[in-house]
């Protein structure tokens, strides 16, 4: 696995990386959010703490699922409608990283994939199907904060449009609609008791 | 991993403080004291009200009760009861802040863990026949059921609307101690995931003292037997080493031939006849097998095997002191058998005599010497065997109670 070091350009503590790509690190000692781009840092301003919420996914804790071990490297919270849910960034043996979605208890793995063309946020309303995929949710969600290293730029408060669509077999693929940008996901649900922490 | 953060409110239609224990998941809290159910999404706003439900006499959680589900702590957040075919039973909705929402199912004294799945079977349930083959992810359950059932109670948060009155359709199959069923109301199809959990373990968990009567089979127990499954298992290997290792004497190890002649009896005079034969043993302290092969054993009285050069005794046999040597009267087989073993390789001599009353004829005369026995392996093959077959008898039969519970 990638393991690197920089310094935080506002305290100078160490911070770890364990991500080639990473976009985005928050220091964990001062709340800065650093951007990393190629060699350099640059101080892009302060986190706020998330508020610390039970969960089976913790920073820097290895776990098992499906016979491959994952390391939490990012966590990012969102706040909807109803609540929250958690994005945690996890990097796999080999060392590829992907999004585990996380909403009381309902857990998601997820890979970004490229965009569809023509789409817009109206087109998904709850109950229609677009090529055998079942609108399930869509809301508005606001980001709420992050820690640990991302492999993209994320803005506290930042806030976007999202769809969930649902096909047979566990299936998910989830649309975000931002102010300039989408950003499409495809994964699977994933059950709980499946997600060996280890340790 | 923690425990769920408690909240409390006051019910918006009769004032009752109310514990919420729960997450933002929740789609309707009802009130236990009025019935009121209400929506947590819409600051506790009532949908409808129930002030007749009786809650079920026979519930052994209450709302707030906390334990632990496959090592995972949960708390009861709501409770639904239902009813169908003269049948009633409790799902108590569970929740954990990290592996979310649950069911814990209780009926006829027994529990069932149920979570929703969002994998779906290779063919539709309602479909099926008893007993037909159906796959969920790279499980086979076999189906086992389908029924109406009516909602008569209903308390505490939960992750769906439910009120009194409220019909859903259920399909079920099993791969006990599993279950995979599929649920339908006017709104949705939802399909989960059960499993069987011990009452002994419910107990412990969420400290239930009071006793419940326990209905003697359920659909997803597991067959168990404190004796016969034990003795199975243990079986199983030994009947195969000691199959090996009787096919093996059998075969390998009956050692050689001494003699092996049609035996000729001499009238005594006396109301017997006798015979006399000599025989070599080149092996001593190695077992010499010595069988007299006829069509009336029990006409035999007395054998005896002396040594030549001595005189000396060394086995004496008959019906007499059948009880004290290597000796057996098989009047299936009908023969004599014997097996002993001599001191020094040299001539013995066998002598016997058989009463003329009965009559005795054809008398064949087998001797082997380095011969190893095999009648203990093969009955401890035969009480192995049995061992097996009184297990598998066992839960058949109990497997046959389990569908008796649906095709009665």
């Amino acid at each position: 696995m990638y393991q690197n070091n920089i310094n935080c350009p506002q305290c100078g503590s160490a911070l770890a990386l364990n991500f080639r790509h990473s976009k985005l690190r928050a220091c964990e000692h001062c709340g800065s959010t650093i951007f990393l781009e190629d060699e350099a840092v640059k101080l892009i301003g302060k986190q706020s703490v998330l508020s610390e919420e039970a969960s089976l996914v913790q920073l820097q804790q290895p776990f098992n699922y499906e016979k491959q071990s994952y390391l939490p490297v990012g966590h990012a919270r969102y706040q909807y409608d109803n609540g929250f849910w958690d994005e945690w960034w996890v990097i796999n043996n080999a060392g590829n990283g992907l999004w585990v979605t996380v909403d009381e208890g309902d857990f998601a793995f997820e890979r970004q994939v490229a965009t569809p063309e023509n789409i817009s946020f109206d087109h998904y309303q709850l109950g229609n199907e677009t090529q055998g995929w079942l609108v399930t949710e869509r809301g508005h969600a606001v980001c709420d904060g992050f820690e640990g290293e991302l492999p993209e730029l994320l803005y506290q408060g930042e806030s976007f449009n999202y769809v969930h669509l649902s096909k047979p077999g566990a299936e998910l693929f989830s649309l975000e609609f931002f102010e300039k940008k989408i950003k499409a996901f495809k994964g699977h649900w994933a059950d709980p008791f499946e997600i060996q922490v280890e340790g | 991993m923690s425990e769920s953060k408690i909240r409390s409110i006051n019910c918006t239609s009769c004032g009752a403080p109310l514990k919420l224990h729960a997450g933002h998941k929740i789609k309707s809290l009802t009130c236990e004291y009025c019935g009121a159910v209400m929506n947590p999404q819409d600051e506790f706003s009532v949908l409808a009200k129930f002030s007749e439900q009786q809650p079920p006499s026979h519930s052994p959680l209450k709302t707030g009760d906390q334990g632990k589900l496959k090592g995972v702590p949960f708390t009861v957040v709501g409770m639904i009861e239902w009813y169908a075919e003269g049948d009633s039973w409790i799902d108590y909705q569970v929740f954990s802040p990290t592996h979310g929402y649950a069911w814990l199912v209780y009926e006829t004294g027994h529990w069932v863990f149920l979570r929703r799945t969002r994998n779906l079977p290779n063919k539709s349930l309602w479909t099926l026949k008893r007993r037909a083959k159906v796959k969920m992810k790279q499980q086979t359950f076999l189906f086992y059921e389908k029924f109406n059932a009516k909602i008569t109670y209903v308390a505490g948060e939960l992750t769906w609307i439910a009120r009194m009155g409220d019909t859903t359709s259920l399909a079920e199959a099993i791969d006990p101690p599993y279950l995979f069923s599929e649920e339908r109301n006017k709104y949705e199809t939802e399909y989960y995931f059960g499993e069987y959990i011990e009452a002994t373990e419910i107990k412990q968990q969420f400290n239930i003292s009071k006793h419940y009567p326990v209905a003697p089979i359920h659909r997803l127990q597991r067959y168990k037997s404190k004796f016969l499954q034990p003795l199975a298992k243990v079986a199983k290997p030994f009947a195969f080493v000691f199959f090996i290792i009787s096919f093996a004497i059998l075969i390998f190890m009956q050692g050689s031939s001494v003699m092996v002649k049609p035996v000729v009896m001499k009238n005594t005079g006396n109301g017997q006849v006798q015979s006399s034969y000599e025989f070599s043993i080149s092996k001593p302290n190695h077992l010499i097998l010595l069988t007299l092969n006829t069509h009336n054993a029990n006409a035999l009285l007395n054998a005896r095997v002396k040594q030549r050069a001595t005189g000396k005794t060394i086995i004496n046999l008959g019906k007499n002191n059948a009880k004290t040597s290597e000796y057996r009267i098989d009047k299936r087989i009908r023969s004599v058998e014997a097996s002993f073993e001599v001191p020094k390789a040299g001539i013995y001599t066998l002598s016997f005599s058989a009463n003329t009353q009965l009559p005795v004829k054809k008398v064949k005369l087998v001797i082997t010497e380095n011969h190893v026995g095999s009648r203990y392996f093969f009955w401890l093959l035969l009480f192995s065997l049995a061992a097996i077959l009184i297990s598998s008898f066992s839960r058949r039969s109990f497997e046959s109670q389990r569908w008796k519970l649906v095709e009665d």
